[in-house]
């Protein structure tokens, strides 16, 4: 069965840039979120078994996001997707609880393998 | 292609595209300074150009610039503009005990390197998402009104309008008390290309 995943950016283009990489490799986007308020409600919704968070957003960040699901979910699988790829950003989105970080500009191989890694 | 005409998708991409380049440049100053350089997010607006000195900054402010030219596939102006106050703590954040009182050589040097660093990432990213050549020129420092800098960089980018096309980039960093502005101001035929390529 295809994993389901939730993806959280708040740029439209880059949503759909990472739903067509994800629907390509038989992943199925369960559903989208356009800042880390949304993802939240959103995760309550679908359970999905993996997210994508972009960190810089409005309303609320991906970091203070990946937190807050974490307190739902303890075991909420997360891989950051951001721009922001200085260590101390790194560090902060890994010990907030997420699995792996992808820099932006990525290629869709790096985003199927951090999934896949992520996913066990 | 008119700025004016932009569509929701295309101008939703440049945020992305600011979004992308910002986040390189801030990871990269990062590297250099030792210290956390964080990212407020992008501000991508079509602005009529009275309401740049309300909503960004005020006319009569003295600031110190650093423009940077954007060569090869797509041509265009980055501006680096900072208030004294904000452009000595940044200096001393870099440079310690060395840091200068006044703006002398040395200090003018470190503050273009900066703006050379946080453009070249900037470009380097972009050049890597959308598949194009893209290079940036040696840095050149002024110091004015932000009212006299700000439009002259519009009309060197070949926009005209009454309207400007803001891509702005903000940087903060020592627990946000420094806050340092980049201004993207690609030629309009630059944006036509991106769009094309992306197909928006």
């Amino acid at each position: 069965m295809s994993k389901r995943v939730l993806i959280v950016d708040d740029a439209v283009f880059m949503r759909m840039m990472i739903k067509d990489i994800l629907g390509k490799n038989g992943f199925e986007v369960v559903g989208e979120a356009a800042n880390g308020a949304l993802a939240i409600e959103e995760y309550k919704k679908v359970d999905p078994d993996i997210v994508t968070m972009d960190i810089t957003m409005p309303e609320m960040d991906g970091i203070i996001a990946v937190k807050e699901i974490r307190k739902i979910d303890p075991n909420a699988n997360i891989i950051m997707c951001s721009a922001m790829g200085q260590q101390a950003m790194v560090m902060e989105a890994i010990q907030a609880g997420a699995k792996d970080f992808i820099v932006k500009p990525f290629q869709s191989e790096r985003v199927i393998e951090a999934l896949n890694k992520a996913l066990g | 292609m008119s700025i004016q005409n932009l569509t929701p998708m295309q101008i939703d991409f440049l945020k992305e595209l600011s979004n992308i380049g910002g986040g390189n440049a801030a990871t990269s100053l990062s590297q250099m300074v030792y210290r956390p350089i964080k990212m407020e997010v992008p501000r991508v607006k079509l602005l009529p150009y009275d309401k740049v000195f309300t909503e960004i900054m005020g006319e009569e402010e003295q600031v110190n610039a650093v423009s940077i030219r954007v060569l090869g596939d797509t041509p265009g102006n980055f501006l680096f503009i900072l208030k004294d106050r904000d452009t000595m703590d940044l200096l001393k954040m870099i440079m310690g005990e060395d840091a200068r009182k006044d703006l002398d050589e040395v200090s003018l040097s470190a503050l273009q390197e900066i703006c050379n660093i946080l453009c070249s990432s900037y470009v380097n990213a972009l050049s890597r998402l959308l598949n194009l050549s893209i290079v940036s020129s040696v840095p050149a420092y002024v110091q004015d009104m932000f009212g006299a800098i700000l439009p002259t960089a519009y009309i060197e980018a070949g926009q005209y309008d009454d309207y400007l096309l803001v891509i702005e980039n903000n940087f903060l960093a020592r627990n946000n008390n420094i806050k340092a502005h980049l201004f993207f101001i690609p030629h309009p035929g630059s944006l036509h290309k991106i769009f094309s390529i992306m197909d928006i």
